[in-house]
């Protein structure tokens, strides 16, 4: 499908000194910092299984204090997290993220589980496979398009403490899919708005051809730093 | 303890999947079955609206309070929807004794989300006097009992009780500003639609149950969730486990608009 166009992504691995994993990371507009900790000592009296380790996740909007929403989103890429990090392989430990919202323009959730997958990778935490989250929207002629550049989002309906990005008039839904790369299937589904099941799956069957463009950004990604670790690790063996 | 309950506290998994290959669900139940759906309108005499609803063992009260306030400064003529649940280790002991929990926060924005993406009540229709005055609604939801679905239970409490909400006339002077409320003459909200949230749980990649309690959500791979109105999709939820084969999610939406259906047949017949 040559017609599939995603934003452009650029990612910048290791740009904070203290930590295990960091990535800066931005598609289109969209950027975040995402910084992972990890395995450390549990710190939380929270009832958590001791088999396996605890992931936490923080997530810092660009203004203001974290509400009702960012919990929603914390909520959510935690239990992706979970599910791809082998944490049965860390017991008795802790694994924290941090993400740092930079800029939004439409699809900073899919940027942030994006960044998270990319901090992982850098971190070094041993994982089952790899998430890729495709942002897409479903416009005002019924039509569905992949990874939208800007869209003016605006608080429509009700207005509340917890305010609610949802996408005024122009677009009808939004849907964040979230695939893992083993087999390219669905791991997690986030929509706003009302919509049929038809354009539901539509939407779904494209989504799922751009992920794979995610994964070539990841391996390419892992393929530069890789050879630098190689060069170094020949260097010290010299 | 029952030889039952003793099987069923060692290997939690293998009790289920016992029943499963029986085709029987352990608390006897169809797999595309839901338990009984007890509805109580007008529960509570004080609040504007109320209900409480039961399904199966999980319960949730909704108590719909409305106060006036200014609105906001950007949209100067709609009202506010303030959802709240509770979930306190009163009704499961996963949840925490003290301070708000973050479930309870989740849910409470998943509900609003719910509200909101469904365009069941038009923020214009809680307005007084534009930019003056309007209506908060706090919804407060308490959960008493957690036995698994707690959100399509509280998507219906709520729904329930914005139905039974009756809103007192207000008159409003532009100039004095006074306002006289006045609590004879009561009307109800316009409701456009009214979401009904289902549950389902898909087990060892091969069975589809709907309506889990919470002995089946625990042990489940998948749970998507699936809130409809008026047959047209307004939320989808599926916080990560496996894929779903596209024929097997035609079938959960089939059966939440079919369940879509029958409560609002329901909701009608109270």
């Amino acid at each position: 499908m040559e017609d599939l166009k995603l934003k452009a992504i650029t990612a910048e691995m290791n740009i904070l000194s203290r930590s295990d994993g960091s990535v800066i990371i931005s598609q289109g507009d969209s950027s975040c910092i995402v910084d992972v900790n990890g395995p450390i000592e549990v710190n939380s009296a929270a009832n958590i299984d001791m088999n396996k380790a605890y992931v936490d996740v923080l997530y810092r909007p660009k203004c203001g204090i974290p509400g009702v929403n960012e919990r929603y989103k914390e909520k959510t890429i935690k239990g992706l997290c979970e599910s791809i990090i082998l944490t049965t392989l860390y017991p008795k430990t802790q694994i924290n993220f941090q993400i740092q919202e930079m800029d939004d323009s439409s699809g900073i959730f899919a940027c942030a589980i994006n960044g998270c997958n990319i901090g992982l990778l850098n971190s070094g935490l041993e994982m089952k496979f790899n998430m890729a989250a495709v942002h897409c929207v479903l416009d005002e002629t019924d039509e569905i398009i992949i990874d939208p550049d800007c869209i003016e989002e605006e608080t429509l309906a009700f207005t509340r403490v917890q305010k609610p990005k949802r996408i005024s008039g122009k677009y009808k839904a939004d849907f964040t899919f979230v695939f893992e790369s083993l087999k390219d299937s669905l791991i997690s589904v986030h929509t706003n708005g009302s919509f049929s099941l038809q354009k539901y799956n539509e939407a779904l069957k494209l989504s799922r051809q751009a992920c794979r463009k995610i994964f070539d950004f990841y391996a390419d990604l892992v393929k530069k730093c890789s050879v630098v670790y190689i060069k170094n690790s020949i260097l010290e063996y010299i | 303890m029952s030889q039952e309950n003793l099987f069923k506290a060692i290997n939690p998994v293998k009790f289920v999947l016992d029943h499963l290959e029986k085709n029987v669900r352990p608390d006897g139940r169809e797999f595309n079955e839901f338990r009984a759906t007890i509805i109580n309108k007008d529960s509570i005499s004080r609040a504007e609206g109320s209900a409480l609803v039961k399904i199966g063992n999980t319960t949730v009260l909704c108590g719909i309070k409305a106060e006036l306030a200014e609105p906001d400064n950007i949209d100067q003529n709609i009202g506010f929807i303030v959802p709240n649940i509770e979930l306190s280790k009163l009704c499961s002991p996963k949840y925490r004794a003290i301070g708000v929990s973050v479930d309870s926060q989740v849910m409470s924005q998943t509900i609003f989300n719910i509200i909101v993406n469904s365009e069941c009540i038009d923020p214009a229709d809680l307005c007084i006097a534009k930019g003056k005055l309007v209506w908060v609604l706090y919804c407060d939801l308490v959960c008493l009992d957690d036995d698994g679905s707690v959100l399509d239970v509280a998507i219906l409490a709520l729904s329930t009780a914005l139905k039974s909400l009756k809103l007192p006339k207000v008159d409003f002077d532009i100039d004095t500003k006074v306002i006289k409320v006045n609590d004879k003459i009561r009307s109800p909200l316009k409701l456009k639609c009214l979401p009904v949230a289902s549950s389902f749980i898909i087990f060892e990649n091969d069975y589809l149950l709907v309506d889990p309690s919470s002995d089946e959500e625990n042990i489940a791979d998948t749970t998507v969730t699936v809130s409809t109105s008026d047959g047209k999709i307004n939320y989808i939820h599926q916080p990560g486990g496996n894929s779903i084969e596209p024929a097997k999610f035609d079938n959960i939406v089939r059966q939440a608009i079919n369940r879509e259906k029958y409560i609002k047949s329901l909701l009608d017949s109270i």
